[in-house]
């Protein structure tokens, strides 16, 4: 049609309302108009402005489909009132697929995620300068820096206006550093700059052998930042990079030269403080802890105002001045010295008005938010949000990398909002474990639950598939190889009794079943269960003249145990109480494997661990503490009771096997004993990024008696191995000390069984973070470890350690829990020969 | 492949119920009769068909990409309220966190706003506010929370009166009101208790001005008799002070 009748829509003047009278659509080639008018929200008869909100928003739907690359709508004739629309739409190719040469599997993977073009979108010139800028740039950050790509379109014949994009990338070779040269430098040696630059070295030089010789530009640039900051941080605040070359070589190398200008040396001089009116300036200064005549370190400064745990700003922001800001100026430089004021604005301080907590999809809300320790109506403080995040990170509900405070202030009315934002993790762990051990199967099923809820037990509907949501822990395991031995053991923790106060009730109770092995397993048995913690003792007894398969020979434990434990304030709040009622009942019958055969032992004994725990995450810790002293003690019976327990003990050694037999029943009836542990550990982050860390850890533990006759033969401690307490027997507490088989430190007494009274262990381990996502955790770590234990007093000496050194890692998954491998060598020789050397361990759902 | 007979028989599967079978078959149909007359019939039985799979996230999700793609289709009302009413069936109990509940709250919103003089406004409405009293509930419940922490660390009377005044202010005509009041005033009550002799004379005459507010919203509360005991105590307390 003529272009002349096409009218001429104003901008500039008021929109006028017309009806429209019709609606075509032009440039289309496979859909039905009439679809594409109705996409437009437009109508005939409709009334709309003109120009207006309706043709806008019309355009915009048209985009969002993402079928065309351009759309107009014009008017093509209006006349009384009414307006004729034209809707003019430009469809592209589309694409059907990309195909990559050139490229390993895994760089297509990587390169595809970045181009990020779906298949049946729009393939216009603008995508396709896109994706190949994108995967330049990814090979050139990567070293790569002659990179070329080229993106030929190709028709799809099987499509009506599809194409396919052949994308073809020729990486070339890296490209790598020659020589690295600066020039002008007084201060600093070569060496010394050339470390500055970590991640720009030059080839063919023995202290850069494992360092990388790649050139990429972007570290390039920011290690010639780190070299300013070099200087800057020894006071050379006026250096710079007078220029700097990069010169191409023929072979894929390149030549650097750096040439900077040092400049004087700064010092700082007087250092005042204006518009502080909290803190005088004297104290401001002293927790500066810089002076006048110190070197001007810019960076020292920021970490002293803002960054550091104790600095400066920190003052204002843990006492609700979040609005609160220090500008260090330069007022005067004379000669070398630089006088400073601080300018402080103070502003407001901001009292807490509403905590949000977001992403607790499984967590019942008021379990995290009694651990929140910034509450509404308080003064604003960082130290108590850092805090918080701790708290929030030891319950285990919630991804501990990833909780995001958000804090969002109000300052007309000074207050702040803070929105606490976690994501649930997975913490329920399974363990079911089976194995062919002795002739038979042998099989344990663990659950357990850490986000129980007892009071939605009766509710149906929070069966997903269990009650979940109170923080509460239940676990239950089940132990058995059939016909000789089953456990069965129960656990539930409520860590908050009441809901009022954190003090936790903790049940359990558990219940094994174990009767003799026949001979015709011995050698089996023997070996299967040397693997555990369990074993050994099977070694120093000649049990092959027992009869076989004797099933009347047992031992039979139950127990039950009510601790509770509470938070303490005092000497800090990071101190906890725990207390404890146990209570453990043994009924043996022709037991041939212990020092007791015949007859029951009950063990009645009260525990009580005072600890501090202060460490950042439970997982891949980084800093802070742990540390406990426990005793645990029966009551002492033989001081109460007026028996001959001396004549008793001497029966049990000379006497003939009746007579020895009852006596061990009658000394043995209520076991009595007093023990002592305790056991700490620093963790200590060694990089600027945190990543590797250092963990020093100590134990020791004491088993005593009140009399001399009446030595408890339980509650003993084994020492060596892996410290899996599977199998532990006789109440007694495995402790693992890699490089040594199972118990292989643990001294005997005269009959041969296990007499561990006295113990110590030193461990330092090194650990270094592989991944740190939600789904897995992966560690790996170097150890040195030394311990070792004793049967009596007189014999103690703590310099006379076993020790050992390894290696390993550890993999936690959120439904199986930790787990690991090492290997350590052990380098001393044991009690029992051969049980040190080269050895493998296996851990499961323990920390060593 | 026969597009055709997969149409028809996706329509016959979603009308026999067989929500699955049809779900799959319109998945795959979505991409092929996009921008055709059949589109707008797609979009809607495959959102319906989730939702008939009670799969609201993606129900939800579907419903609001149709109210977008056509929207000057017949089927926009019933997909608007839908959207919203996905969210609603997503919305978790209250100690957990609410996101979908506040998304089911603006989904209706529009909803209410666009169709004002919809069948369904009735219900949207009804749906808002048991919603509505979800959050109330959930503020109500923290501050409980705090008022039962008490003085473990800190002053959490505090706490309580803060919050549930917050609460009282996002949602002023919710049917917790009493509760929210009176916890107000028992938190105020035995803040003033605790307070240092500086403070308590002011802190009880607020406590007692609480009492008067409370007794003039709700003169037959259920609280009545525990709130003329707060009364009492707090007005000996300041009389004992001022003989003194």
């Amino acid at each position: 049609q003529n272009q002349d009748n096409v009218p001429v829509i104003s901008y500039s003047a008021t929109p006028r309302k017309y009806e429209i009278a019709e609606i075509n659509v032009t440039g289309i080639q496979n859909y039905d108009p009439k679809i594409l008018v109705n996409l437009s929200g437009l109508r005939v008869g409709q009334k709309l402005n003109v120009p207006g909100e309706e043709i806008s928003e019309a355009i915009r739907k048209y985009w969002e489909h993402g079928l065309f690359s351009d759309v107009k709508i014009v008017a093509t004739k209006i006349e009384s009132g009414k307006i004729w629309l034209e809707i003019q739409l430009l469809e592209r190719p589309r694409l059907s697929d990309i195909n990559y040469y050139g490229l390993k599997k895994s760089e297509v993977e990587t390169v595809s995620e970045k181009v990020a073009m779906m298949k049946g979108s729009q393939v216009t010139p603008y995508l396709i300068t896109r994706s190949e800028k994108y995967i330049t740039d990814y090979f050139v950050a990567k070293g790569f820096y002659n990179t070329e790509v080229r993106v030929v379109q190709k028709d799809d014949t099987t499509q009506v206006n599809h194409v396919y994009l052949d994308i073809t990338v020729d990486k070339k070779e890296k490209v790598k550093v020659r020589s690295l040269e600066f020039l002008g430098n007084t201060v600093f040696s070569d060496s010394k700059l050339n470390r500055t630059m970590k991640k720009t070295n030059a080839k063919g030089k023995i202290k850069n052998f494992f360092r990388t010789k790649k050139f990429i530009n972007e570290t390039y640039q920011e290690d010639l930042v780190a070299v300013i900051d070099k200087y800057n941080e020894f006071g050379y605040r006026d250096m710079i990079i007078d220029y700097d070359s990069i010169a191409k070589n023929d072979d894929n190398t390149v030549d650097i030269k750096i040439k900077v200008e040092e400049g004087a040396k700064y010092y700082l001089g007087d250092i005042s403080w204006i518009g502080n009116s909290i803190y005088p300036g004297e104290y401001l200064s002293a927790m500066l802890r810089l002076k006048k005549g110190d070197v001007f370190n810019q960076k020292l400064l920021d970490e002293r105002l803002f960054q550091d745990d104790d600095a400066v700003h920190n003052l204002y922001m843990n006492n609700g001045y979040l609005f609160s800001n220090i500008q260090p100026v330069e007022v005067n430089v004379y000669g070398d010295t630089i006088d400073l004021e601080m300018r402080v604005y103070e502003g407001k301080q901001a009292t807490i008005n509403n905590i949000v907590i977001n992403g607790n999809t499984k967590t019942h809300e008021h379990v995290v938010r009694r651990e929140v320790r910034t509450k509404p109506g308080q003064l604003f403080s960082k130290s108590e949000l850092i805090r918080t995040i701790r708290e929030l990170s030891q319950l285990g509900h919630f991804n501990p990398e990833n909780i995001q405070p958000d804090v969002q202030p109000n300052p007309e009315d000074g207050t702040v909002d803070l929105v606490y934002n976690l994501e649930e993790k997975a913490n329920d762990q399974i363990e079911l474990s089976g194995g062919w051990g002795a002739g038979m199967f042998v099989g344990s099923l663990g659950l357990k639950f850490s986000n129980f809820s007892v009071r939605n037990i009766f509710n149906k509907e929070s069966w997903r598939p269990l009650p979940t949501g109170d923080g509460q822990t239940l676990s239950l395991r089940a132990q058995t190889n059939g016909k000789y031995y089953q456990s069965y053991s129960f656990s539930f923790t409520e860590p908050w009794l009441g809901g009022k106060r954190p003090n936790s009730l903790t049940v359990s109770a558990y219940r094994s079943i174990q009767s003799s092995v026949s001979d015709s397993y011995y050698s089996n048995y023997n070996s299967y269960f040397s693997s555990g913690s369990y074993g050994g003792y099977g070694n120093t007894y000649g049990y092959s003249q027992y009869d076989a398969s004797d099933f009347d020979q047992h031992m039979k434990i139950f127990g039950i145990s009510v601790g509770f434990g509470k938070r303490l304030t005092w000497p800090d709040d990071w101190f906890s109480l725990y207390a404890e009622v146990s209570y453990q009942h043994y009924d043996l019958l022709d037991w041939q494997y212990f020092i007791m055969q015949n007859g029951v032992s009950q063990n009645l004994h009260f525990k009580f661990i005072f600890s501090r725990n202060s460490i950042d995450n439970p997982l891949y810790t980084r800093r802070g503490s742990n540390f406990s002293f426990g005793v645990e003690f029966t009551p002492p019976y033989s001081a109460w009771i007026d028996k001959n327990y001396k004549s008793l003990y001497n029966t049990t050694i000379s006497g003939d096997t009746d007579e020895r037999a009852d006596a061990q029943e009658e000394l043995y009836d209520y076991i009595e004993y007093h023990k002592w542990t305790t056991q700490g550990s620093i963790f200590t982050p060694l990089d600027k990024s945190e990543k590797l860390v250092l963990m020093g850890k100590y134990e020791m533990g004491f088993l005593g008696y009140y009399n001399e006759y009446v030595r408890s033969p339980y509650e003993k401690f084994m020492l060596g191995g892996d410290g899996m307490s599977g199998y532990s027997m006789y109440g007694s507490q495995t402790v693992g000390l890699r490089g040594y088989e199972n118990s292989s430190l643990t001294p005997r007494n005269r009959y041969g069984s296990y007499d561990g009274n006295i113990y110590n262990k030193l461990t330092f381990e090194m650990r270094y973070p592989l991944t740190l996502q939600p789904s897995a955790q992966v560690y790996a770590l170097g150890f040195l470890e030394a311990g070792n234990a004793w049967s009596d007093f007189q014999d103690y000496n703590p310099f006379d350690l076993k020790r050992s050194a390894g290696v390993g890692v550890r993999i936690f998954l959120p439904i199986f829990g930790l787990m690991g491998i090492d290997w350590g060598y052990g380098f001393d020789e044991a009690q029992v020969q051969g049980s040190n050397g080269s050895q493998f361990h296996f851990v499961i759902g323990q920390q060593f | 492949t026969d597009y055709e007979l997969k149409y028809s028989k996706a329509m016959e599967y979603y009308e026999q119920e067989d929500f699955m079978r049809s779900a799959t078959l319109l998945n795959e149909l979505q991409s092929v009769y996009r921008g055709t007359d059949k589109s707008e019939t797609i979009n809607y039985t495959y959102a319906s068909c989730l939702y008939g799979l009670s799969d609201f996230i993606m129900a939800g999700h579907y419903y609001r990409q149709f109210v977008k793609t056509f929207p000057s289709s017949e089927r926009n009302e019933e997909c608007q309220f839908m959207s919203a009413y996905c969210y609603y069936m997503l919305s978790p109990k209250p100690r957990l966190d609410q996101t979908d509940t506040y998304n089911a709250i603006n989904e209706f919103q529009l909803f209410v706003n666009l169709y004002p003089s919809s069948s369904r406004v009735e219900e949207a409405n009804r749906l808002m506010d048991e919603l509505r009293d979800k959050l109330v509930y959930k503020s109500y419940l923290s501050a409980k929370l705090y008022f039962d922490l008490g003085n473990y660390m800190g002053n959490n009377y505090l706490s309580a009166v803060i919050a549930a005044q917050n609460s009282l202010k996002d949602f002023p005509d919710t049917k917790y009101r009493e509760e929210l009041s009176f916890l107000i005033l028992e938190a105020k009550y035995i803040q003033a208790e605790n307070s240092v002799e500086a403070k308590k004379e002011e802190r009880m005459r607020d406590a007692i001005d609480e009492y008067f507010s409370f007794i003039n919203e709700f003169p037959e509360s259920d609280y009545m008799k525990k709130a003329v005991k707060i009364y009492n105590a707090a007005s000996k307390s300041i009389n004992f002070e001022e003989t003194n």
